[in-house]
């Protein structure tokens, strides 16, 4: 299948490398291309990563405010439902029936009262417990199922569900650990920046189909190095510099989730701007509505992004608020799903503020086009060249944090790479 | 049941409207695109889910002409994207009201892009609710919202719509 590599083991299974091969070193500072669009890699992602032992973003509790209101999402390739049950609980329930494994559910959002399978009504409860079967003693005493058919035996898949300070997370694995142990400590106190407790608000969604396998977006959002060289955007308006006072943290469990937090700064040294080839001090904006924040949080951190193993994005852009979600689509497609929030208490100059600086991010974002045509060129990259490695030894070799106060690093890169081969068994 | 009747001199002043900014978008002309707005405009590109949902979110949100000669000068001068031609397909263009101080009006739209590769897609499907009025002699947009059905969008919206 891939020049010079050996054959596909029949029973990838048995194997502790799905494919067969080895990761190169030296120690974490180099990424196999194979990575990004072998299939047998794929499904065992989907099967280790998605569908194992750890949390994944559905919603936030605020998209389903009432009881028997539910929302669709996506947890790897599998579609579930967010619902709100009985006594206020958040459930999330595989969207397959339990009969034939129809989709139950195809509205992205609506309210009702029991979950319905359109195929052969089965219902459920908003628990998702196996309520109704027709024709279960069949007709006049003819077919039916027999005798020993046990519904409670039969409702919806039921997903471990933590709702965090707003935030409602998944899990296929019903031994997971506790969310909180998950990201750890450092992360939390990260997250609960934005994710105070505060009612949210949820101002709208973008979505976007990137033909590139799905680590590369979470390896752009670890990856600050790009930050100032590809968006230009970004350093013409002093919304980012390298230069910045910022920090690099990595939750001391995995080193696979992280934050970059940088304070704002406006001054910019000779020796950085030099380094800025693309730095335009003469363009100037008509209406800077997008770029002109205002003091919300009670620290100085302008900006935050912080990256959840697999695939959760939360990002405060001064006053921009989103979460980022990425489906993979196969090894060489992603999804990626924008939810743009703010509070419930925002009145209306900063709902207005929050939409302007939407411009930003999204499809057509000022910063995030240079990264989605990014995805795509990386993607059309690394396709063809299975056999070629990535090189990621910006600040080090191994997995572990910057020890300065910088963003010029590829360690969350590393890092991110460390737990995947472990959770793989590279 | 029959629609309002306009004149036929309103009905082709829309008409060329629709088809400059359509052959404005095809030829590649952003320069020329902020000019078909009024100084004090909107123009906003939103999903219909978020729109029908009353969310004013979406890829472009603009509440200025100056808001979008910055977006041309960012395509221009600081947007990286692989080259590409876009392809706006107008039709169904309608007036629904016409007042003294301007008209009301609505389209439907298909754009598609065609990226370096040669092949074309479809970038977006969707309707367009639009406030036009009369500006020195020109008919211009007020408002311009663009409600677009394909809510998974292929890769990035570079150009406006
Ligand atoms: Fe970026």
């Amino acid at each position: 299948m891939h020049d010079g590599h050996p054959d596909i083991p029949e029973t990838p299974g048995d194997s502790p490398i799905a494919n067969g091969r080895d990761w190169p070193g030296p120690e974490m500072a180099r990424v196999p291309l194979w990575v990004y669009s072998d299939r047998d890699n794929y499904q065992q992602e989907l099967d280790r990563i998605f569908y194992g032992s750890h949390w994944h973003y559905v919603g936030v509790d605020v998209e389903v405010p009432e009881q028997g209101d539910f929302k669709r999402a996506t947890i790897g390739e599998r579609s579930v439902l967010m619902v709100r049950g009985k006594d206020d609980q958040i459930n999330v329930l595989l969207n397959s029936c339990a009969h034939r494994g129809t989709e139950v559910c195809q509205k992205q959002f609506g309210n009702d009262k029991v979950l319905t399978c359109p195929y052969h009504q089965w219902t459920y409860d908003l628990e998702g417990n196996l309520t109704g079967v027709p024709f279960l003693k069949g007709l006049k005493g003819q077919g039916g199922f027999p005798e020993d058919f046990d519904r409670s035996e039969h409702g919806l898949k039921k997903l471990r569900v933590e709702v965090v300070n707003g935030g409602v997370f998944a899990s296929f694995d019903p031994d997971v650990m506790p969310y909180a142990d998950y990201i750890g400590p450092v992360m939390m106190k990260y997250v609960t920046r934005v994710f105070s407790g505060k009612k949210l608000r949820v101002l709208g969604y973008q979505r976007q189909k990137l033909r590139g396998n799905w680590k590369l977006y979470v390896e752009n959002i670890k990856d600050p190095y790009h930050a100032t060289l590809l968006h230009v955007f970004l350093i013409s308006f002093g919304i980012y510099r390298i230069d910045q006072i910022g920090v690099t943290e990595q939750d001391e469990r995995t080193g696979a989730h992280n934050v970059f937090a940088s304070m704002r700064d406006m001054d910019v040294t000779e020796e950085a701007a030099e380094e800025m080839a693309s730095f335009t001090p003469d363009y100037e904006l008509q209406d800077p509505r997008m770029v002109v924040p205002v003091k919300e949080f009670p620290d100085d951190i302008s900006i935050m992004i912080q990256t959840f193993f697999p695939g959760l994005i939360v990002q405060q852009q001064t006053n921009s608020l989103q979460i980022r979600y990425i489906v993979p689509l196969g090894p060489d497609e992603f999804e990626l799903q924008w939810t743009y929030l703010g509070y419930d208490d925002d009145d209306e100059e900063m709902i207005q503020r929050r939409l302007h600086m939407s411009n930003l991010t999204g499809p057509a974002g000022y910063i995030s086009v240079d990264d989605s045509e990014v995805m795509e060129f990386s993607g059309a990259g690394v396709r063809p060249n299975p056999g070629n490695v990535a090189i990621t030894e910006l600040d080090g070799r191994t997995a572990a944090p910057p020890e300065g106060k910088h963003m010029i690093t590829e360690s969350c890169i590393r890092g991110f790479y460390s737990h995947y081969r472990e959770v793989m068994g590279y | 049941m029959d629609g309002a009747v306009f004149s036929t001199d309103q009905k082709a002043r829309v008409d060329d409207l629709y088809a400059r900014y359509a052959e404005t978008i095809c030829d590649g002309d952003l320069e020329a695109w902020p000019d078909f707005f009024i100084e004090d405009c909107r123009y906003h590109v939103r999903p219909r889910g978020n729109h029908e949902r009353g969310q004013l979110l979406g890829p472009i949100y603009s509440e200025s002409r100056g808001a979008l000669v910055d977006r041309v000068l960012a395509i221009r001068k600081s947007m990286v994207y692989m080259p590409r031609a876009v392809c706006y397909v107008v039709g169904t263009i309608r007036i629904v009201e016409a007042r003294d101080d301007g008209l009301t009006a609505r389209s439907m739209f298909s754009a598609y892009h065609t990226l370096e590769t040669g092949d074309s897609e479809v970038l977006m499907v969707g309707r367009t609710f639009d406030e036009l009025v009369d500006d020195d002699g020109a008919l211009k947009f007020r408002e311009r919202i663009v409600v677009f059905d394909t809510e998974r969008v292929p890769g990035a919206l570079v150009f406006p719509v």
